[in-house]
């Protein structure tokens, strides 16, 4: 008994001994040192240590840094909403957090059907709704985190590659607005926000440079929303951000620049691409998942209205002709009974010489020099004004080259008669304003009286050789881009 | 001691293997809803987290999953975290992750987790043998961890994976320090005794 009681004892002295140690020492060097001021516990405490620093080591597992900024990525988002949260309880505008009733810990189906029920249909009654009056939230309000939900069911049902990057754009726009408004508002106090909106652009020109079944128009979209993200941030967020703000906002737009260049060279990349594989198939300027239109006037027709009716081809699923009866009496709609090229363009803009159809579909529209056959390579028949600025670019050949065209609308022959010859592709987008419809083209072998419009982002891919030298005179009201 | 980190998610600070400085503080801010402090305190504490849930589960995904459910949790009830005497902040997010790994192994239906083969983890280019050869005793000492009684097995986390003080480890397991001293003896040398066991074997 007595020597159990030692025992236990000296077990306990030991015990106080090893933490004492432990506390002390912070590598095994340092164990002889400690070992040697308890001598009368030496023999058992040195494996003790030896033994305590060998499971240190083996329990320190090494940290992966990939996880690591990811889950504090999460952790992030999770916080700036929950600070969000948590500042609306503060202001009394959310209930307090409350303790879950114990009926509902209860294992019994009984107590759940009539909540599950009432729950249904609040959901159904409420959706609507919400769909409604979420559009216009931003960051913070009490149904923004409908908006966002909404926005993921959209993404989810949108398998088709080129739809889903229009949602995404769409949505990425959204996050710009609602940046920009509550920046205006002095509600911007959230750094994450801004971090999140420029990770989501540098994701968004990621995506469209490694699907292949996105094409440089695609790519040309992404690059002009980005262009214009970098102005906005610059312009109308970075000077309303708080001080707190303000570096990720200067971040962001910094993030931003590099973004636009990633989304420039890809563009060039598949424009080189498109333009080393591709076989264009049709004569005219073909819009990128689109159908294409020609206006065939008919000799017989109504003095006051204009129809048109598209019809797709059996031969081509994604084209389209359309055959309209106008007025033969009208000549800006029909100078001949031959057949007359025209453009499209959506039905956004209605210029005088727009023949709309009764629904929904493209608008076509005659061009204001309408050549019959090969169109002239001429440079712009007009010399500038005074008002005017001769816009000039040096383009490297072998290459693709992204610019803004910002000169007259008029035929793509003649926008580029400066450069005639030395290019075998264009790729262009429509001005956002006039439904940003991507558009290419190539010389020969497209519609020659195909317009290009001011404010349109184009690719044109210069010819191995020589580079070559585009000029043109700025329209005078020229879209902003 | 390190200081606090700003909020960017990218930003690698060297808080992995300290405290923070001024923990009440942070924390305070942390409460009220500071997003930035928030973060500093998610670098202090993520490799301690990971470290202990991993001793838990013996699975490197798992365990990061796991710690980034706890880490999820904290933001939750972080508004509620109120400053008492014998729970600290460490306690009461260590009482987080401990309810976490339980709850987890309830859901899963207490089946026993399997041991890691290593994937994913970083090897020495230099040296892939000796990474190899650590996997294994680190193995060795997950499984051995496991023999030990219940309250010795929280001890050894929470002390040697987690690397947290006796004080801290007394508060989260509700004991007094004395009794932590005694179970952190009886463990070693337990361990020590199956390691051996196993090398012999």
């Amino acid at each position: 008994m007595k020597m159990r009681f030692w025992r236990g004892n000296t077990q306990q002295e030991l015990s106080e001994v090893l933490a004492a140690c432990l506390e002390e020492i912070h590598s095994p060097e340092q164990i002889p040192a400690c070992v040697s001021r308890h001598p009368e516990h030496a023999a058992e405490l040195e494996p003790l240590l030896r033994s305590t620093f060998s499971l240190q080591r083996l329990m320190a597992r090494p940290i992966r840094e990939e996880r690591r900024l990811a889950a504090r990525r999460q952790f992030l988002q999770a916080a700036a909403s929950q600070s969000w949260t948590a500042s609306q309880y503060a202001t009394g505008r959310l209930p307090g957090p409350q303790r879950t009733p114990n009926v509902l810990l209860r294992p019994l189906w009984s107590a759940f059907a009539p909540a599950a029920v009432a729950a249904a249909l609040f959901v159904v009654a409420l959706v609507p709704i919400m769909s409604l009056t979420s559009v216009s939230s931003l960051p913070g309000d009490w149904n923004y985190g409908f908006k966002r939900s909404a926005e993921h069911v959209r993404l989810a049902l949108t398998l088709n590659p080129g739809d889903r990057l229009n949602l995404e754009l769409a949505f990425h726009s959204r996050r710009l607005g609602e940046i920009e408004r509550l920046a205006a508002d002095g509600r911007l106090n959230d750094p994450v926000l801004v971090q999140q909106f420029a990770d989501e652009s540098s994701a968004l020109v990621q995506n469209v440079s490694n699907n292949p079944q996105l094409g440089p128009s695609e790519a040309l979209k992404v690059a002009e929303q980005t262009q214009a993200q970098v102005q906005a941030l610059s312009d109308k967020v970075a000077p309303l951000a708080s001080a707190s703000v303000k570096p990720a906002v200067n971040d962001a737009v910094q993030q931003s620049q590099q973004v636009q260049l990633k989304a420039t060279e890809v563009v060039q990349a598949k424009a080189e691409f498109a333009a080393a594989h591709s076989q264009p198939q049709t004569p005219s300027g073909k819009p990128i998942g689109r159908p294409k239109a020609t206006l065939t006037p008919a000799d017989n027709s109504d003095a006051s209205t204009a129809t048109e009716t598209a019809t797709p081809t059996a031969s081509s699923g994604d084209q389209a002709t359309a055959t309209a009866t106008a007025a033969a009496a009208t000549p800006t709609a029909a100078p001949a009974a031959t057949s007359t090229p025209v453009t499209i363009v959506p039905p956004a803009v209605v210029p005088p010489s727009t023949i709309r159809p009764p629904s929904s579909q493209p608008v076509l529209r005659v061009p204001p020099s309408t050549p019959t056959a090969v169109a002239p390579l001429l440079p712009p028949s007009q010399p500038p004004t005074a008002s005017q600025q001769i816009v000039a670019k040096l383009l490297p050949a072998g290459q693709s080259s992204a610019f803004t065209y910002t000169g007259p609308e008029m035929p793509i022959p003649q926008a580029l008669a400066s450069i005639a010859g030395a290019y075998d592709a264009v790729f262009y987008t429509q001005p956002r304003e006039h439904g940003g419809t991507p558009f290419e083209w190539y010389p020969g072998q497209s519609d020659p009286a195909i317009i290009l419009e001011p404010g349109s982002l184009v690719v044109v891919h210069i010819k191995p050789g020589a580079p070559a030298a585009l000029n043109f005179a700025t329209a005078p009201d020229t879209l902003p881009h | 001691m390190l200081r606090r980190a700003p909020a960017d998610p990218t930003a690698v600070t060297p808080q992995s293997t300290g405290g923070l400085e001024d923990e009440r503080a942070v924390v305070d801010q942390a409460r009220g809803g500071d997003v930035t402090a928030q973060g500093a305190i998610f670098d202090c504490y993520w490799p301690k987290i990971v470290r202990y849930t991993y001793a838990h589960c013996g699975n490197q995904h798992d365990a990061e999953d796991l710690a980034a459910e706890v880490f999820l949790k904290m933001v939750e009830a972080i508004g509620r975290f109120e400053w008492r005497e014998n729970v600290p902040f460490t306690a009461w997010l260590f009482r987080i992750a401990r309810n976490q790994v339980v709850s987890h192994y309830r859901r899963s239906g207490n089946v026993v987790p399997l041991i890691d083969d290593g994937a994913g983890d970083p090897v020495d280019p230099e040296d892939p043998e000796e990474t190899v050869e650590l996997q294994l005793e680190m193995d060795e000492v997950y499984r051995a961890a496991l023999k030990l009684p219940q309250l010795q097995q929280d001890v050894i986390r929470l002390r040697f994976a987690a690397d947290l003080s006796l004080a801290d480890t007394a508060r989260i397991l509700d004991k007094k320090e004395n009794n932590i001293k005694q179970l952190q003896h009886k463990a070693i040398a337990k361990m020590r005794q199956l390691l051996d066991a196993e090398h012999q074997a």
